[in-house]
C-alpha cells in the first residue's frame, strides 16, 4: 500500500478514553491522530463516520487445533477468521493431539504460523499430556517463551498437584489458568442442570461442578501466593467468588467469553448441538449476573473459547455431540449486543477510569449513547489491551491511538445490524452459533502491523495467508 | 407446540398433544380394543424399527400394532450393526432413509434422538422412548388404562396420582405427568431428594420424600422402576433402604384408600418398587397396562402414517 491509510470522520476509541477525531496508517505505525486529517495524494481514505476505531483485538482463548485436529481448523483458517474478528494475535489453547506440553511441541506448531498476518502465541499444559498427573516442563516451557499453562478443556483434579503448579509456575513468571471443572460434580453432562434439563431428559452440568474448583483455586491463590486466572467463568456464584477473592487481595484474575454473555441455556430446546458447550450455556439469572460482575470490573479479559469441530462431531445429539463454538469471528459484535441488552436491562459500567468517563461526557452526545460508548470502551479494554498484558504483549502491542503507536487498530461500526450468514464464515468449522442471530455492530476494516487485513467488511485474500 | 399439523413429522413428545388430540387418540385405542383385529388403514407402509436400547414389550407391541393396521414393520438390530463399528447415529438413519422407508420408530438412549432423526432425514419418527426425556406412547396407554377403569378421560380430573421413584431418570414420569396435566388430574413427585429433578422442575407439581405420610391421600400409585446402577452412582445407599422408604409393600398397601389403583410401566422387579402379591392384587393394573399398549400404538402409528385422523 503506497500512501496513508486514513480513518475520517468517526470516533478514536483507545485506553486513555474517547474523542472524536481522524486517524492515519503508514509503514506500521499511527502516523496521525487529531480532530482532522487532511487526505494527501496517494491516500487511501475511509470513511469511518458513524463508526469507532479501535486498538486491534487480543484473543486470550483460541482452540485452534493445530497439530491433530486440521479437520476442525487450520492455522490459515483460524487465523483468516481471527482477522475477521478484528484480532491482532492470539493465544492458541495447548489441548491439540498431542498436546502442546513441551518446547519442541510449540516450536513445531508456531514454524507453521511465522508467515501469518495475525500473531499466534502457544500457551503450555500445566501436566504432561494433560493427564493430571505430572507437571509438564514448566521452567522449559517459560524459557521457550510461554507465559501462561493450562489443562484446559480439563480442570486439574488434583488439588495437591495445582497447588505446586501455583508455586512452581510463580517463581518462572508463569501464569496459571484454570478450566474449572470438578469432574465428579460434571458427572457426564450436557447442558446447565435446572428445569430445562430436567424436562429435557439431558443430564445436567450443576454450576457448583464449576463454583467448587473457583473457590478451591482461590484458596490455592492466597495461600501460595501465585498469580491464578481462571478461564470461561459461566455462573454468577463464581463471579461474586471472584469478586471476593480480588477485594482481598488475592492475586487472581477471571475470564468470561462472548457466548455465556450472550446466549441462555433456553437455545437448547431444540436439542441444537451447536449450542452444546462448556461451560454450559446457563440460565438468564447467570447471564444478567455475569453482565453485572462485568460492569463492576471484576472480569479482566473476554476469551472467545472459539472451538471448531468438524460437522459430524456436531451433527449428532446432544449425549454424543462435542462440547465446543466458533467463537473469534464474531466475538466483538457478539458481546456488543449483549451490551446493548444488558443497558436495557439497566446495567451501565461502573468501572471506568475517571479520565474515560469524562472524555464520554465530553462528546456531549444523548444519555443512551453515552451508555453504548461507555460499554463500548470497556468491552474493548477486556478484548484488546488487557488480553495484551495479560499475555505479556507489552504495553505498545495495542491500546494506544496515539502518533507513533503500532498499527494495530480496527473499525467497528457500531450502528450496522446484520445477520451472519453460513457462506461467510472463514472457519473450516461450521458449528457458530451466531448464524441467524441479529447481531449490533460491524467490524469493517481490520489493520494489523500496517497490512490492511479487512476492507469494507470483506477479508482481503491477496498475499496474506499463502 | 399444540397440534398444528397433527403428527405429520411424528410423535415424539406428550407435549405436541393438547387436550383434544389426546383424546382423540384415546378414542382410536377404544376403537382398536373393540373393533376387529385387522385393518389394512396402513396397507403398503413401511416403517424401520430402531431399537438402539433393548425392549422386548414395546419393541413386540408396536409390531404387533403395525401388523394389524396392515403395515410392514422392519428391523434394523442395531446390535450387529455398524453404530457398533463407529458409525455416527446420523449416517447410520440416513442410511436407513435412503432405502426409502416411510418413517422409524425409534427407541433410544440419547434424549432428543426422534426429533432430531425427524430433522435429518424429514421422515415422520414415532418415540419409543429416548434417554429420560420422554416416552409418549406409555404415557397414553397408562392415561387409556386409567380411563378404562375410571370410565371416561373426564373421570381423570381431580385424581390424585403419587408417582413413586427414580423421577430424575424416568422418561416415563415425565410423559405422564404432561399426559396426566391435560385431564386435570393432580400429581405428587416421591422418592428422596437425590432421585428429583432439580428445584424448579414444574413449580406446581407437589414433591415429598415422604411416601408414608402420602400414600393415604392418593387415587393412584405410579411405581417406577429402580436401576441398579444409582447405588454405584451414590443416589442411594441400598435396595434394603429404598425398599424401606419407598417400596409399596403389603403393610403399606393395606394403608392405602380403597378403590386405589396401582400401575407400573414393566418389567415389574418384585421386591423391590412393590411386593410381588401386592403387583398380583386386583387393584393392579399392570396387565391392562401392557394389553392396552396395542391398541394405543395402533391408534399413534394411524396418526402418524394414515392419512387425517388427526390432522
Amino acid at each position: 500500500m503506497s500512501g496513508r491509510l486514513v480513518f475520517k470522520g468517526g470516533l478514536l476509541l483507545d485506553r486513555a478514553g474517547i474523542r472524536a477525531g481522524d486517524l492515519a496508517v503508514e509503514g506500521g505505525v499511527i502516523v496521525a491522530a487529531q480532530t482532522e486529517v487532511e487526505p494527501k495524494s496517494g491516500d487511501t481514505v475511509v470513511d469511518a463516520g458513524g463508526g469507532v476505531v479501535i486498538p486491534a483485538l487480543v484473543d486470550t482463548h483460541t482452540h485452534l487445533r493445530v497439530p491433530g485436529g486440521e479437520e476442525a481448523e487450520t492455522l490459515v483458517t483460524g487465523t483468516m477468521a481471527a482477522a475477521m474478528g478484528g484480532y491482532a494475535a492470539l493465544l492458541a489453547m495447548p489441548n491439540t493431539t498431542p498436546a502442546l506440553d513441551s518446547p519442541a511441541r510449540i516450536a513445531q506448531m508456531l514454524a507453521g504460523t511465522v508467515n501469518l498476518p495475525v500473531m499466534v502465541l502457544a500457551s503450555g499444559a500445566i501436566t504432561k499430556e494433560r493427564a493430571g498427573t505430572e507437571l509438564s516442563p514448566l521452567a522449559a516451557l517459560a524459557k521457550a517463551g510461554v507465559r501462561l499453562v493450562t489443562d484446559d478443556g480439563s480442570g486439574v483434579q488434583d488439588a495437591n498437584l495445582m497447588r505446586r503448579a501455583l508455586q512452581y509456575g510463580a517463581e518462572l513468571g508463569l501464569i496459571v489458568a484454570e478450566h474449572c471443572e470438578v469432574e465428579s460434580l460434571f458427572g457426564g453432562g450436557v447442558m446447565n442442570e435446572g428445569p430445562l434439563s430436567a424436562n429435557l431428559g439431558l443430564r445436567g452440568i450443576p454450576a457448583v461442578a464449576e463454583e467448587v474448583m473457583v473457590a478451591r483455586d482461590i484458596e490455592l491463590a492466597r495461600a501460595t501466593g501465585a498469580r491464578l486466572h481462571l478461564l470461561h467463568l459461566s455462573t454468577g456464584r463464581s463471579a461474586a467468588l471472584v469478586a471476593r477473592a480480588k477485594a482481598d487481595g488475592v492475586p487472581v484474575t477471571a475470564e468470561v467469553t462472548p457466548h455465556h454473555l450472550l446466549f441462555t441455556e433456553d437455545l437448547l430446546l431444540d436439542y441444537g448441538s451447536v449450542y452444546k458447550v462448556n461451560p454450559p450455556l446457563r440460565a438468564d439469572a447467570d447471564r444478567r449476573a455475569l453482565w453485572r460482575s462485568l460492569a463492576r470490573g471484576v472480569f479482566d479479559v473476554i476469551g472467545t473459547d472459539h472451538a471448531p469441530h468438524p460437522r459430524w462431531r456436531k451433527e449428532a445429539t446432544l449425549d454424543d455431540a462435542a462440547f465446543g463454538m466458533l467463537g473469534l469471528q464474531h466475538a466483538l459484535p457478539a458481546v456488543y449486543t449483549g451490551a446493548l441488552g444488558a443497558i436495557e436491562e439497566g446495567v451501565r459500567p461502573e468501572c471506568l477510569p475517571p479520565e474515560v468517563a469524562a472524555s464520554i461526557t465530553k462528546l456531549g452526545i444523548a444519555e443512551i449513547k453515552e451508555a453504548r460508548l461507555g460499554w463500548l470502551w470497556l468491552i474493548v479494554s477486556l478484548m484488546s489491551w488487557q488480553p495484551a498484558r495479560l499475555l505479556g504483549l507489552g504495553e505498545d502491542f495495542v491500546g494506544s491511538l496515539a502518533p507513533g503507536a503500532r498499527a494495530n487498530v480496527v473499525l467497528f461500526n457500531q450502528s450496522s445490524e446484520w445477520t451472519p450468514t453460513a457462506m461467510s464464515i472463514l472457519s473450516k468449522a461450521g458449528n457458530s452459533p451466531y448464524l441467524g442471530v441479529r447481531l449490533a455492530g460491524r467490524i469493517e476494516e481490520v489493520v494489523v502491523a500496517g497490512r490492511r487485513l479487512v476492507e469494507s467488511g470483506e477479508l482481503r485474500s491477496e498475499g496474506n495467508w499463502q | 407446540m399444540g397440534t398444528e399439523g397433527g403428527l405429520k413429522r411424528g410423535f415424539w413428545s406428550m407435549g405436541q398433544l393438547d387436550r383434544e388430540a389426546a383424546e382423540s387418540l384415546l378414542e382410536r385405542a377404544r376403537h382398536h380394543a373393540n373393533g376387529p383385529r385387522r385393518s389394512d388403514v396402513l396397507h403398503g407402509v413401511e416403517i424401520a424399527a430402531l431399537f438402539f436400547e433393548t425392549s422386548t414389550r414395546t419393541r413386540v407391541s408396536f409390531e404387533v400394532a403395525a401388523t394389524r393396521l396392515g403395515a410392514t414393520m422392519l428391523h434394523f438390530d442395531s446390535k450387529s450393526s455398524s453404530l457398533s463399528k463407529g458409525e455416527s447415529l446420523h449416517d447410520t438413519v440416513e442410511t436407513i432413509a435412503s432405502f426409502g422407508v416411510d418413517g422409524m420408530v425409534v427407541r433410544s438412549s440419547a434424549a432428543g434422538a426422534p426429533q432430531l432423526m425427524a430433522d435429518w432425514t424429514g421422515l415422520r419418527v414415532v418415540n419409543a422412548g429416548d434417554g429420560a426425556h420422554q416416552h409418549p406412547s406409555q404415557a397414553l396407554l397408562d392415561l387409556y388404562t386409567l380411563s378404562e377403569r375410571r370410565g371416561s378421560p373426564e373421570a381423570l380430573s381431580g385424581l390424585k396420582v403419587g408417582i413413586v421413584g427414580d423421577i430424575a431418570h424416568s422418561r416415563v414420569a415425565r410423559s405422564l405427568m404432561e399426559g396426566l396435566d391435560l385431564f386435570g388430574a393432580e400429581v405428587t413427585l416421591v422418592g428422596p431428594a437425590t432421585l428429583m429433578p432439580p428445584e424448579g422442575f414444574r413449580p406446581a407439581t407437589e414433591v415429598t420424600s415422604d411416601f408414608d405420610e402420602c400414600l393415604g391421600d392418593l387415587d393412584v400409585v405410579y411405581l417406577l422402576r429402580l436401576q441398579q446402577e444409582r447405588i454405584g452412582q451414590g443416589l442411594i445407599p441400598s435396595f434394603g433402604e429404598y425398599v424401606a422408604r419407598y417400596s409399596l409393600t403389603r403393610e403399606r398397601y393395606r394403608r392405602l384408600r380403597s378403590g386405589v389403583v396401582i400401575m407400573h410401566p414393566g418389567p415389574v422387579y418384585p421386591g423391590m418398587e412393590v411386593d410381588s402379591a401386592v403387583i398380583a392384587a386386583e387393584s393392579s393394573l399392570v396387565r391392562s397396562q401392557t394389553r392396552n399398549g396395542v391398541f394405543v400404538r395402533m391408534a399413534i402409528l394411524e396418526a402418524v402414517f394414515g392419512d387425517g385422523v388427526l390432522a
